[in-house]
Formats: C-alpha cells, sequence, structure tokens
C-alpha cells in the first residue's frame, strides 16, 4: 500500500511540472510563436535555482525567483533575433538555442558538474509547492485569456496582418509571450531542480522538447487546460504498462500523428467546440420554432 | 479631423516600379475613390499608406503625424483602419470575438491588469462585449454572435470585416473593394452605410474595379493605371477622360 501511494505520489508531482512546461509551451503558441524553446529555458532556470541553493545557500523562495527570472530573461533575449521569424524557422531556431544550453551545460564542468551531472542537490520542495506555483500560472494564463492579452495573442497567432491592422503590436507581443514562457519554464525548472537530487544535462534535451510539444498538440492549444490534459495523458500511459514506458518516444510519436491527422484540434478543444456547436444547434432550432 | 496627404510616394520591386509618383488627399467626410484596371497597383498603394509595404519614395502624412515609415499597428493606432480584399477574419473565432479584437485601438488595460485578471480589465472586457453586441443587433447579427466566423456565409463574412473595422473607430477607413461579389442590392445596402461614415465626418478611401458603384458615391476619384495616377477629379470629368476610357477598354 505504501508502495503504491509512494508510486502515485511521485507520478503527481511528474504531472505538475510536466503541466507547467506544457503551459510554458502553450503561451508562445497562443500567440502565434512556433518556438519549443521551454526546455532550454528551464534547463537554465533550473542550473540557475541548484547552483544557488548548494554552492550559495540561498533560501528556497529566492532560488525559485531567481530561476523564474533567468527563464523569463532567456525568454526576453531569444524574442529579439527571433522577431523576424515565422513558423518552422523559429521552430528550427528555438531547437538550436535548446542544443546550445544542453551542450554550454555539458561543457562548463566548473558550473554545471558538465556530464557527470549537479550532484547532491537539497530536496527543499515537494507536492504541496509545486501544486501551489501550477495554482498560480493557472490563473494567470486563465486571466490572460479572458482579457486583452488573450485577444491580442488570439488575433496575432490567428491572422498577423489583421491584427497589426487593427493595432496590435506583433512584436511586443509576441516578445511578452517569449517572456512569460521563460518565466514558467524557469519556475517549473527550478521546482525540478528542487526536488530532485541530480540535474543533468540531457534532461532538458530533445526528448524534453518533444514531450512538451506533444502535451499541447495532444491537449489543445485554445483552452488552459488543454495543455494540462495532454501532460496528464502523455504521462500517465507509460506508467500503466512497462512496455510502454521503454517505448515512450515512440509512443509519443505515434499519438502526435494520430492526434495531428484526426483531431487536429486537440482533445480538449475539439470537445469544447463539438459542445458549442451543439448548445448553438439546440438554441437555433429553439428560434427556429418559436 | 485629419487629412491623408499622399505625396510622390513610389515603390520598387526590384527593378520593376509597383506604383510611382503618386498624390493624392484623402479628406475627412468624403468618400474619395482609387479605380483602375486589374494590376494597376491599388492594393499596393493601400499596403503603402498601411504599413504593410514599406515605401521606396516620397511621403505620407494624416494630418500631423508623419506615416511614412510606421510600421502597420502604429498606423492603426494613428485612425486610418482597412479592410482586406480578399475577407480576413479570425476563423477560429466567434463573430462576437471578431469584432471585439476591433476595439483594441481604444482599450486602455495595461499588459500587467490583464496579466494578473484585475477587475479594470475584466470590466472593461465585460464593456467591450456589450457594444459589439449594439454593432451586432445593428447590422442585424446579433443571432450569430456565438457562431465560428470561418462558417459563415459571404454576405455575413463581409459585415463582420465591416463592424470590427467600425469597433475601432477609425477617423479615416480604407475600404479595399469591399463590394466584391456582390449583388447591385447588397452593394447598394454597403454604399448607404459608407455615405452615412463619411456624413459623421469619417474620411472614406474606397478602392473599386466597379466603376457605377465608385462614381455613384464619390465625390472626388483618383484614376490609377500600371502604377500611375492618369487622372483625378469629380465622377463626370473622369468618366469622360480619354485617358481613362483607354485604360479600362484598351487601345
Amino acid at each position: 500500500m505504501s508502495d503504491f501511494i509512494a508510486t502515485y505520489h511521485h507520478l503527481f508531482n511528474v504531472f505538475l511540472i510536466g503541466s507547467g512546461y506544457a503551459l510554458s509551451q502553450w503561451v508562445v503558441m497562443r500567440a502565434g510563436v512556433f518556438s519549443v524553446a521551454t526546455a532550454g529555458m528551464a534547463s537554465i532556470g533550473a542550473y540557475g535555482a541548484a547552483i544557488l541553493t548548494t554552492r550559495h545557500g540561498w533560501p528556497t523562495l529566492l532560488c525559485l525567483l531567481a530561476g523564474t527570472l533567468l527563464g523569463a530573461v532567456a525568454g526576453l533575449l531569444l524574442s529579439w533575433p527571433l522577431a523576424r521569424l515565422r513558423g518552422v524557422f523559429q521552430a528550427i531556431a528555438t531547437l538550436a538555442f535548446v542544443q546550445v544550453v544542453v551542450a554550454l551545460a555539458l561543457y562548463s564542468d566548473s558550473l554545471t558538474g558538465g556530464a557527470m551531472g549537479l550532484n547532491a542537490i537539497p530536496t527543499r520542495v515537494g507536492t504541496g509547492e509545486t501544486l501551489l506555483a501550477l495554482v498560480l500560472v493557472v490563473y494567470l494564463m486563465t486571466a490572460i485569456s479572458a482579457t486583452r492579452l488573450g485577444r491580442a495573442f488570439e488575433a496575432i497567432r490567428q491572422n498577423e496582418a489583421v491584427a497589426s491592422s487593427l493595432g496590435v503590436s506583433v512584436n511586443f507581443h509576441q516578445a511578452l509571450a517569449f517572456g512569460l514562457s521563460g518565466a514558467i519554464a524557469g519556475l517549473f525548472g527550478s521546482l525540478e531542480a528542487l526536488q530532485s537530487f541530480a540535474l543533468f544535462p540531457n534532461t532538458f534535451g530533445f526528448p524534453l522538447v518533444i514531450a512538451a510539444l506533444s502535451y499541447v498538440v495532444l491537449g489543445g492549444r485554445r483552452s488552459v487546460a488543454g495543455p494540462m490534459v495532454g501532460a496528464a495523458i502523455l504521462l500517465v500511459l507509460p506508467e500503466l504498462s512497462r512496455p510502454l514506458a521503454d517505448y515512450r518516444m515512440a509512443l509519443y510519436g505515434a499519438i502526435l500523428m494520430l492526434v495531428i491527422a484526426f483531431l487536429p484540434r486537440g482533445i480538449v478543444d475539439t470537445a469544447l467546440l463539438a459542445l458549442r456547436r451543439r448548445r448553438l444547434a439546440r438554441s437555433g432550432a429553439r428560434g427556429a420554432a418559436e | 479631423m485629419s487629412t491623408l496627404v499622399i505625396d510622390a510616394v513610389s515603390k520598387n520591386f526590384g527593378g520593376v516600379a509597383a506604383v510611382s509618383d503618386i498624390r493624392m488627399d484623402v479628406p475627412p467626410g468624403r468618400i474619395t475613390g482609387l479605380i483602375g484596371p486589374n494590376g494597376a497597383g491599388k492594393t499596393t498603394l493601400v499596403n503603402l499608406i498601411t504599413g504593410i509595404l514599406a515605401v521606396s519614395g516620397g511621403s505620407i502624412r494624416f494630418g500631423e503625424q508623419d506615416l511614412t515609415r510606421a510600421p502597420a499597428h502604429q498606423v492603426a493606432r494613428a485612425g486610418i483602419t482597412r479592410t482586406f480584399q480578399n475577407i480576413r477574419l479570425l476563423t477560429e473565432a466567434s463573430v462576437i470575438d471578431n469584432v471585439m479584437i476591433g476595439f483594441y485601438r481604444r482599450e486602455t488595460s495595461s499588459a500587467v491588469a490583464s496579466l494578473l485578471g484585475l477587475p479594470s480589465a475584466r470590466r472593461e472586457t465585460a464593456s467591450l462585449r456589450a457594444r459589439a453586441l449594439v454593432l451586432l443587433e445593428r447590422f442585424g447579427m446579433a443571432h450569430l454572435a456565438e457562431h465560428e466566423a470561418g462558417g459563415l456565409a459571404y454576405g455575413h463574412q463581409r459585415r463582420v470585416e465591416m463592424m470590427r473595422a467600425l469597433a475601432s473607430d477609425p477617423a479615416l477607413i480604407l475600404l479595399d473593394e469591399p463590394v466584391a461579389g456582390m449583388n447591385d442590392v447588397e452593394a447598394g445596402e454597403l454604399g448607404e452605410i459608407f455615405a452615412g461614415l463619411a456624413r459623421a465626418g469619417m474620411g472614406v478611401l474606397l478602392i473599386e474595379h466597379n466603376v457605377r458603384f465608385v462614381t455613384s458615391l464619390c465625390q472626388h476619384i483618383y484614376v490609377l493605371d500600371s502604377g500611375r495616377m492618369i487622372a483625378s477629379g469629380t465622377p463626370t470629368d473622369v468618366v469622360s477622360n480619354p485617358a481613362v476610357i483607354t485604360a479600362y477598354l484598351g487601345a
């Protein structure tokens, strides 16, 4: 029984952190930026928080704030040269950024511990702190969606020419989205660092890029719940049976292909759309009867 | 109210002059027409005014403001709104959301208030939604408010685009072939709306192909052919101008 709780408790933490990365991925895509930089910005936040706590003994809250800030700054800096790029070119450039961060973490031995990893990080946070962070991020993202920023993001995502013809600055909002994405990635990177014993450069490499992207594509790109549902499904599935876990990346790849082909809006958005259409059809039928 | 002054504007793509030495004024309170055969450079000129393309030479001023090098969103903030030749809506968003984005220019909530979901930002959203509904009712589309814009019939999509442009409360509106694909009755209805906007003091630049429609609405018409302004004046002057007849009917 205690095994059961320990297993699922760990899985729940993994889900919380995965959801954070998913929301970091989601918020840039929400503003029409095809960035996959989340993994790199999470790495910067994670190493920052871990180094500050192990070498400099900073208090936990300051470490988390520093990790968040480092991620945000990385995102903002990245948005500047990438403002001219669109679509797949943004994806490739941000993927290159992720590889650069992995390489830097590998080669700067003295700072990051290199390939041997950064070890003996004290456990400073648990489920409570991570859950609190996720609730905070979900609140902020919901607030954005319900107000002016969300409308601007949505307009840019769907049609840049329309957005700018109505006074929406594409560069400003995309930089903001990069900064927010970086802050969220940095926060959850720090949370991951302060609850795992060691950090390795490849924790934040290509597999995390694909995972964060898969959460959003599977769950949906519009509603805030989408990326979290995606993370829940993709993180729980491999735990249900061992063979699935061994082929995790293959499973993600297959699910991604199926979802893009048959549910291009993702699970949550498709369900919400179906609900809305049914409600409209019903009110339309009522209108016709009257 | 400000006048849009286009002075000696030209645009080259590589060695090809798309438009050259264009001079025109679009004053407030009047419908100004811009006509010309296909490929004359009408849409290029609209894109230059709205900051989507950068001018190669000349200047564009709107009242006191110099918009020659202003990017698209600054032109919009200066009070110039456009509609697109091929309708451009946020196809996945609902009709009311499409209209609401039109209010953006006049919104006052800061990015921080929006991010934190402060009551002021939420109140503004609620009041914009109410104003969008009023606009929808005026255009007889309130019953379609929650429908996806991409799924609407062509005529309804045109109206959504018009409502969005009006929501931004412009001082000058550029209408790029607004009645393309409409029959005479529908075009006449829209024409009435345009005339009403001009009477209310708005500057209107009507870019059209349909000479009859333009001559019935405009007090002043410019004629563009192969990137050059070949004539300008009142509708009667313009349609009897030999250069215009040649451009439209061929030599």
